[in-house]
């Protein structure tokens, strides 16, 4: 793993440990905060890494969101615990499967959550890809970091203003006037 | 003979509204062959194909490359050039010593297929691409600016990628649609507008959101302007 990825992932992992030390009614929004600071490494390095880390947070915050205060904290705090060993051990195998073994236990933890929770990884994939996008990576290019499919990720970015950000190289009076130049 | 290199973006944002019908009747406007590459293709029929979600979408877009509106461009010079321009676009920006892919194969390979086909026309819905192409400056800003870090750009390797790129019109499917409007051929729609005001406003801005909310890459401002262009003639 590179290592700053790896510090990077180990800061992002402390602060969530912390978060999910003590509730508090800004818990989900600070994990929103932290998914996002991921993604900025997952849009410069594409990591498999950064990208997973991303999809956890933002995912967990979303069940938290869900639970209304419900969400048992000690399930996972003890797992990302051992995510932050595995990185300062610089054991990247360790922690990959760490990942994986977490969602299985947050999507295992409420069988009436099952396929909410397989939604909302879904979602945090697309919305993820999505935020890539924004950074100024292709569509495809996006989908294919995030195993989405490019419909998927063109009818959520439809829905943002992501579009409507930064200025168009060339006016559409100027694109207009070559498409009357092709169609006659 | 002309020709025009389709991306998977403008074919999503149509088929997503049910305007693909519109590409066979711009075609006998155009006066030669519409092109996607075997890439776009895996992209917008195949792995939808092989799915639940968007399996009908894939099936309308096959139907288009059954009856020869959509021609799928492929051979082994193409994906040669593919390869070598995709090292070659993925290492023009770097950001913490580290280059930036930001493009993918099927994206990539539109560019191939306009070069080997001699072609300077693309249609494009997707921003990164069509920013790489028509103002690099202004991606490298973009990247600058989202990342939030100082982004590097080679610009001998941005020199190779303008070889290919150089001179390539984009246009997207909102400039593929106004032309069909101005062409007539989205006519059998007012029919059922007879009764409201602004009718020919209203058809503009719907076909145009339509396809800006499937993902076309196309500002709020701009789609008032080309609305109000229209409107005024």
């Amino acid at each position: 793993m590179n290592e700053v990825i790896r510090r990077d992932i180990l800061t992002v992992l402390r602060k969530l440990t912390k978060i999910l030390k003590v509730k508090d009614d800004t818990d989900t929004s600070e994990m929103k905060y932290l998914s996002n600071r991921v993604i900025h490494n997952a849009s410069i390095f594409q990591d498999e890494d950064s990208v997973s880390i991303a999809i956890l947070v933002y995912a967990l915050s979303k069940i938290i969101d869900r639970s209304q205060g419900k969400y048992d904290y000690s399930i996972v705090l003890n797992s990302i615990n051992k995510l932050v060993k595995n990185l300062e051990n610089k054991d990247g195998d360790k922690f990959r499967v760490g990942i994986k073994l977490l969602l299985e236990k947050i999507a295992n933890v409420d069988h009436k959550l099952k396929f909410y929770i397989q939604e909302v990884i879904n979602q945090a994939q697309i919305r993820k890809g999505c935020k890539i996008c924004a950074h100024g990576i292709s569509v495809e290019r996006a989908s294919s970091i995030l195993g989405v499919s490019q419909w998927e990720l063109m009818e959520y970015l439809g829905q943002t203003s992501i579009m409507d950000k930064f200025v168009e190289p060339v006016s559409v009076k100027t694109r207009m006037r070559y498409a009357r130049k092709l169609f006659k | 003979m002309k020709s025009l290199v389709f991306d998977a973006g403008p074919i999503i944002s149509l088929t997503m509204n049910n305007l693909l019908w519109v590409l066979p009747e711009l075609k006998k406007h155009f006066d030669g062959e519409f092109y996607i590459t075997e890439g776009v293709k895996r992209e917008i029929v195949d792995v939808p194909l092989d799915r639940k979600k968007f399996k009908f979408e894939a099936i309308q877009v096959l139907q288009l490359l059954n009856d020869g509106t959509l021609k799928v461009m492929d051979n082994k010079t193409i994906r040669n050039t593919t390869y070598k321009l995709i090292g070659i676009a993925n290492k023009i920006f770097y950001a913490r010593n580290h280059p930036i892919k930001i493009l993918h194969f099927g994206e990539v390979s539109i560019i191939s297929a306009a070069y080997n086909l001699k072609s300077k026309n693309l249609v494009l819905d997707e921003k990164t691409t069509r920013m790489l192409i028509e103002n690099p400056r202004k991606l490298r800003y973009m990247l600058e600016k989202t990342l939030k870090t100082h982004i590097h750009t080679d610009v001998s390797v941005l020199e190779k990628f303008n070889k290919f790129a150089k001179g390539l019109k984009v246009l997207r499917s909102v400039e593929l649609l106004t032309s069909a409007y101005e062409l007539g051929i989205l006519d059998i729609y007012k029919k059922g507008l007879e009764e409201i005001p602004d009718k020919n406003k209203k058809l503009v801005e719907a076909v145009l959101w339509g396809v800006k909310l499937a993902g076309c890459a196309v500002s709020e401002k701009e789609l008032r302007q080309i609305v109000k262009i229209e409107v005024s003639k």
